[in-house]
């Protein structure tokens, strides 16, 4: 069993702790044909521009923003959907509707953006839909206000069925004898379903929601990228997407790694947070 | 400036994927020499080209091919792909400079040849991981400092401590002071080896301004020339055909192209979009938006009321790729675009799907009034640099660098541009070569990834102006954009930044490109008011554009002084 476990720690060597190292990069000016040992040591340089550089707010209250409204509406949808599918009675419609809101999980990112972006701009059906209703958009891809709403329901769309069968297996743990004596007692399905069915989840909703805590800060930055454009960089320029065009765009390394690096440390500070919340109010944390 | 040579690149690599078909053939991988995605020319120096005419004569009566080795050496190179690559051949070997020279020279190459488009990556991994290869040739614009930057952190020799091995090379170099200006770098190194063309003889044209010919035709116009024509023809397109994307100025990659080319007009060469963003006057590096800023400001109001009158396309953030281009290009509702002329034919032949008489044709660059000389053109350069660096650990360079040198012998370099005569080529009486049909007249494929996959790219050479120059369009707009205007706004491709001008201009470009992209996107949408114009262009000179220009300056100052 030991054996077992050897295997495990050193994938997480080889391919969590030993990469690392790469972050003295950010202290560096890193060159490639010196490597990190040989590039010149440049303290908190790379930090300090990035902090006094004008993009500083703007990426660190688009990343807070986006995650958070992400966080508000999307976390939450999956969970209501496993509750309406555990309500359900018919094997075959339920079958189906799983099936369905699984899909778009399984498309490709690129696909499914490039299906995103070509349903909202000028002559998408979306945006004729909106228009026809009131809306009085060119093209809903490149509208600062757009922005968001179409990248959260978009993210909700994407994941929640894959995310609601976690919940699904959680439901179907709860006691069912605990749903007839709520019945006995005279509870109706609101009842039933705040007093039984939540408290049976909720040690499950809090765990998800620590650990989707920790990747608030990288929002999901691949999606970003393939939908924004310069007029919602506004709003959407987060910082996994401004450390893309630096550090792949243009190579340079050192400083995308120190802001990498900053968002981590962010996104760890919020963890912490998270589940110190939840262990004063709820007994259940990841450590 | 690095941090843009991807974009640059991206833009230099469509150039030539577009015009040459090519994608990092190492002609355009001399791009990565200062990361100038345009190979430029400075005009001024023309006069000394010609003097290199006499010099070049004797030149030519050099001897043949000679063998390096008898029982034969192998060595390793990188060299950039091709659209023709994996459709027409699998391996640059298969063409007849590889094989030719291979049998002529006992040496042979074993080619490692990345994805298209991943030049730049596949090389900073491989110097990474410690294997460089013997020969490089394409993908070093990714590279810190581009060729410079090799040869400064020891990867690749300076080739000028080896000219006595290279007599021929030497020759042709020093045929001409333009030459040995562009190929020598400040302090007096070479990177790597260029392609010359013979006499320094200028370069196709090859892209501009492209307008719908069927849609002229359709409301009864002729070409506009300036923009109130240009107004009245997209007003037209609109109001009698429907046209909906009569404009499209691009905001990233090849498609800013759009956006700048049309702003010529107004008298200052525009900021270029993220990448090279300055021009000169008389040797003064100059940034539109600080140096030029009414004229700009004129531009984008001009954008604004365009945009508002339903002229440019609502959509013209969505054509980031080259894919996106092509479809947009090609739709039926699109009515013009700035884009290479090789495109012409196939964007016509999608398009003629939709219309059946789809064609483009081209347009002078729109200017304020008639006549207005316009100072930028999109040309190949004089002389395409860094075609083959030689690495550091290449095993028996002296033999290598004899090896190269072959390819600057007239023969060799015949073969490497034109092939082998009676296969691909016809000499006629007097002298002059002329491409055979099975390279220009190919049913199934273009010339350009025809000539490249049976002759082969890329090579160093003395290369002949006239084997690039088949396709009437191109010649007829090669001459329309020569009479209209000059190419004297451009910053020399081949300039180079010292260490910490590269630090400064990395430090501060980046963002204001990023700033700029967006705020000109803000003010052709008429998102941002004109009222604040001012603090905007107050905002750039804080972000310290004037040291990331006068980085650039110092650059170009011991450029002219060469």
């Amino acid at each position: 069993m030991y054996f077992a476990a050897l295997a495990i720690m050193i994938y997480f060597l080889i391919f969590s702790f030993l990469p690392m190292g790469g972050l003295i990069m950010a202290f560096q000016k890193y060159k490639i044909v010196k490597g990190i040992f040989g590039s010149r040591f440049v303290g908190l340089d790379n930090f300090k521009r990035f902090f006094e550089g004008p993009y500083f707010f703007r990426t660190l209250i688009n990343t807070l923003r986006i995650s958070l409204l992400d966080l508000l509406f999307s976390f939450p949808a999956p969970i209501i959907l496993a509750c309406l599918l555990n309500e359900l009675r018919g094997q075959k419609f339920k079958k189906t509707v799983q099936t369905i809101t699984y899909m778009p999980y399984f498309l490709s990112t690129v696909v499914f953006c490039g299906l995103i972006r070509n349903f909202t701009d000028s002559r998408g059906f979306v945006t004729q839909i909106v228009n026809s209703l009131g809306g009085s958009y060119e093209s809903m891809i490149t509208d600062t206000g757009a922005f968001i709403p179409i990248f959260i329901i978009t993210n909700i769309i994407q994941t929640i069925g894959f995310n609601s069968i976690i919940y699904l297996a959680a439901l179907s743990s709860v006691d069912q004898e605990l749903y007839e004596a709520a019945k006995i007692d005279g509870a109706g399905y609101w009842k039933q379903w705040l007093y039984v069915t939540l408290p049976g989840i909720s040690s499950t909703v809090i765990i998800m929601l620590i650990l989707r805590m920790g990747q608030i800060m990288n929002v999901n930055y691949e999606k970003v990228i393939l939908l924004y454009a310069p007029s919602t960089y506004d709003v959407a320029d987060v910082i996994s997407s401004y450390i893309y065009r630096a550090g792949l765009q243009g190579g340079d390394y050192s400083y995308s790694t120190a802001v990498g690096l900053f968002n981590s440390v962010i996104g760890f500070i919020l963890i912490l947070i998270a589940n110190m919340i939840s262990k004063k109010f709820s007994e259940t944390s990841l450590f | 400036m690095k941090r843009r040579v991807l974009s640059v690149l991206a833009l230099a690599l469509t150039a030539a994927f577009l015009v040459n078909g090519c994608g990092s053939t190492p002609q355009d991988g001399s791009t990565g020499e200062a990361d100038t995605g345009t190979k430029t020319t400075d005009g001024g120096d023309s006069a000394d080209a010609d003097t290199g005419t006499d010099e070049n004569a004797d030149v030519q009566a050099d001897a043949g091919i000679e063998r390096i080795s008898e029982e034969g050496i192998t060595w390793n190179m990188f060299k950039g792909s091709h659209t023709c690559m994996g459709i027409l051949i699998d391996d640059w070997n298969e063409t007849l400079t590889a094989q030719q020279m291979e049998e002529k020279t006992g040496v042979h190459i074993d080619f490692t040849t990345p994805i298209l488009g991943e030049e730049n990556t596949q090389l900073n991994l491989l110097i990474s991981s410690g294997s460089i290869p013997d020969f490089i040739s394409g993908g070093v614009g990714g590279y810190e400092g581009g060729a410079v930057g090799l040869l400064n952190d020891g990867i690749s020799v300076d080739i000028a401590e080896y000219l006595d091995l290279m007599p021929n090379f030497k020759k042709q170099l020093e045929a001409s002071e333009f030459r040995q200006k562009e190929v020598y770098t400040d302090d007096g190194r070479i990177t790597g080896l260029p392609i010359f063309f013979e006499d320094d003889e200028e370069t196709e044209i090859f892209a501009g301004v492209l307008i719908r010919k069927d849609l002229l035709d359709d409301v009864g116009m002729d070409v506009p020339e300036t923009y109130d024509e240009w107004h009245d023809v997209l007003t037209a397109f609109k109001e009698q055909c429907g046209i909906t994307k009569g404009f499209v100025p691009g905001t990233t990659g090849m498609s800013q192209n759009n956006m700048w080319t049309i702003g010529y007009g107004f008298g200052y060469r525009d900021y270029w979009g993220s990448d090279f963003p300055f021009y000169q006057i008389d040797g003064k590096v100059l940034y539109a938006p600080v140096d030029a800023t009414e004229s700009f400001r004129a531009y984008l109001e001009m954008m604004e009321q365009w945009y508002k009158e339903g002229l440019i396309d609502p959509d013209f953030q969505s054509v980031t790729d080259i894919n996106a281009q092509i479809s947009t290009y090609s739709s039926a509702d699109c009515g013009s675009c700035v884009t290479a002329y090789s495109m012409a034919g196939m964007l016509a032949s999608i398009g003629s799907e939709f219309k059946e008489d789809f064609e483009y044709v081209v347009a002078p660059m729109p200017v304020l009034e008639k006549g207005t000389v316009t100072h930028e053109y999109y040309e190949n350069g004089k002389i395409q640099l860094n075609a083959v660096i030689i690495s550091a650990d290449c095993e028996d360079l002296e033999s290598a660098l004899r090896y190269w040198d072959q390819y600057y012998t007239r023969e060799a370099s015949d073969l490497s541009c034109w092939g082998v005569e009676g296969t691909t080529y016809e000499v006629a009486e007097d002298g002059t070569k002329t491409w055979m049909d099975n390279i220009t007249n190919n049913p199934n494929e273009n010339f350009i990834n025809m000539r490249y996959a049976t002759v082969g790219t890329g090579y160093p050479g003395s290369f002949d102006v006239g084997s690039t120059m088949v396709d009437e369009f191109n010649i007829a707009a090669d001459r329309l954009y020569r009479e209209q205007g000059d190419n004297q706004w451009r910053i020399s491709g081949n300039i180079s930044l010292l260490e910490d001008e590269l630090d400064v201009y990395n430090r501060y470009m980046p963002d204001i490109n990023t700033y700029l992209d967006e705020m000109t996107v803000k003010y052709i949408t008429g998102q941002e008011s004109f009222d604040g114009f001012d603090n905007f262009i107050q905002t750039v000179k804080d972000m310290n554009v004037e040291e990331c220009k006068s980085a650039f300056q110092s650059a170009l100052d011991r450029y002219n002084a060469r």
